[in-house]
């Protein structure tokens, strides 16, 4: 699951909170995600963490999201 | 006890689950437990996976593997230091990921190991995986970016930059040992299961360097769905061995 917003801010927000709850040790782990832009749309996307919920949409998957997915 | 690279060594890169050369004195992957975030160093025991240790770190939470060590004595390793795109090893539920009892890496669609090393700028290159495609059709078991070599993605067998283009047609889903020959001279062959089903593809290719993926590609999306055991890829013609390589791994795998 991942959540999507058109304002990645919301987003890099709520990877700081899963990255602040969790404390990754920063060697083998340092983030919890990346963030993924929608190939035009202008929309944005994170993995979900089920520890933390958030008010954000959810989407199953990121199907149709990148250029590769044209190969 | 001998391992597969004692009996044809010269491996550019080798991942495996097992110990594969018995020169090799490190260990296998570092798997992270999602409980409490802590990471756990796995070697081997008795040539195998050290599953007691495994067991004992992750019983009760999910495991994820961080980083998978290169075998080949060339040291390069692949990791992943995103935590939601570490592919599995234990499971909180059912254990350590098995296929057909001996542990395996789960990829699910999201997760990929990656290096920016240059593996190798041969051209040529003879390449034995162990996968378990749970989904037909996905992508991309490995990616370079130089030439943008792909290994199963897709529809396709394989895939290059267009004006190398490799096509193929995908393998299918299930357990597999799976061989590919790239040889730019005598183009790409596929073996399943050591039966040779794809010939005379056409390959041209420089080098696996810049950045490199297994699972997926190194960005980050298009990614393979399900297990891998095991990848060595030489840069050296080994079809006088491809038969005794096949039946090494088949020994071990039991897959066909």
């Amino acid at each position: 699951m991942y959540y999507i917003s058109t304002n990645r801010e919301e987003l890099e927000l709520y990877a700081m909170v899963v990255e602040s709850g969790e404390m990754y040790d920063g060697i083998f782990t340092v983030k919890w995600a990346n963030i993924i832009e929608h190939k035009d749309k202008g929309v944005f996307a994170i993995m979900k963490h089920d520890k933390y919920p958030a008010t954000m949409d959810e989407v199953q998957d990121l199907t149709g999201w990148f250029e590769s997915d044209l190969i | 006890m001998t391992g597969i690279l004692d009996e044809y060594p010269g491996a550019a890169a080798a991942y495996s689950l097992r110990l594969l050369n018995t020169d090799y004195t490190g260990d296998s992957i570092v798997v992270r437990r999602a409980s409490d975030n802590a990471t756990q160093i796995i070697g081997f025991v008795d040539g195998e996976l050290d599953t007691d240790t495994l067991n004992t770190f992750c019983t009760g939470t999910n495991g994820f593997v961080t980083t998978w060590y290169d075998q080949s004595g060339n040291g390069y390793d692949v990791t992943q230091t995103t935590a939601s795109r570490q592919p599995k090893i234990f499971d909180s539920a059912n254990g350590i990921v098995l296929e057909n009892g001996k542990p395996t890496i789960e990829f699910d669609g999201s997760k990929t190991f990656t290096t920016t090393a240059t593996i190798s700028n041969a051209s040529d290159y003879y390449m034995f995986y162990v996968r378990n495609k749970t989904v037909a059709e996905t992508g991309y078991l490995l990616h370079s970016e130089t030439g943008q070599l792909i290994i199963e993605v897709f529809e396709y067998a394989a895939y290059l930059d267009p004006v190398n283009s490799i096509e193929g047609t995908g393998i299918l889903e299930g357990h597999k040992l799976v061989h590919f020959e790239l040889n730019s001279t005598t183009g790409g062959k596929v073996y399943e299961n050591s039966i040779n089903t794809q010939t005379g593809l056409n390959y041209s290719q420089t080098a696996i360097s810049s950045r490199t993926a297994i699972g997926g590609i190194y960005a980050g999306e298009g990614d393979f769905i399900g297990n891998i055991q095991e990848l060595i890829i030489y840069n050296t013609n080994q079809s006088s061995n491809r038969t005794g390589i096949e039946t090494n791994i088949n020994d071990f795998y039991s897959i066909y």
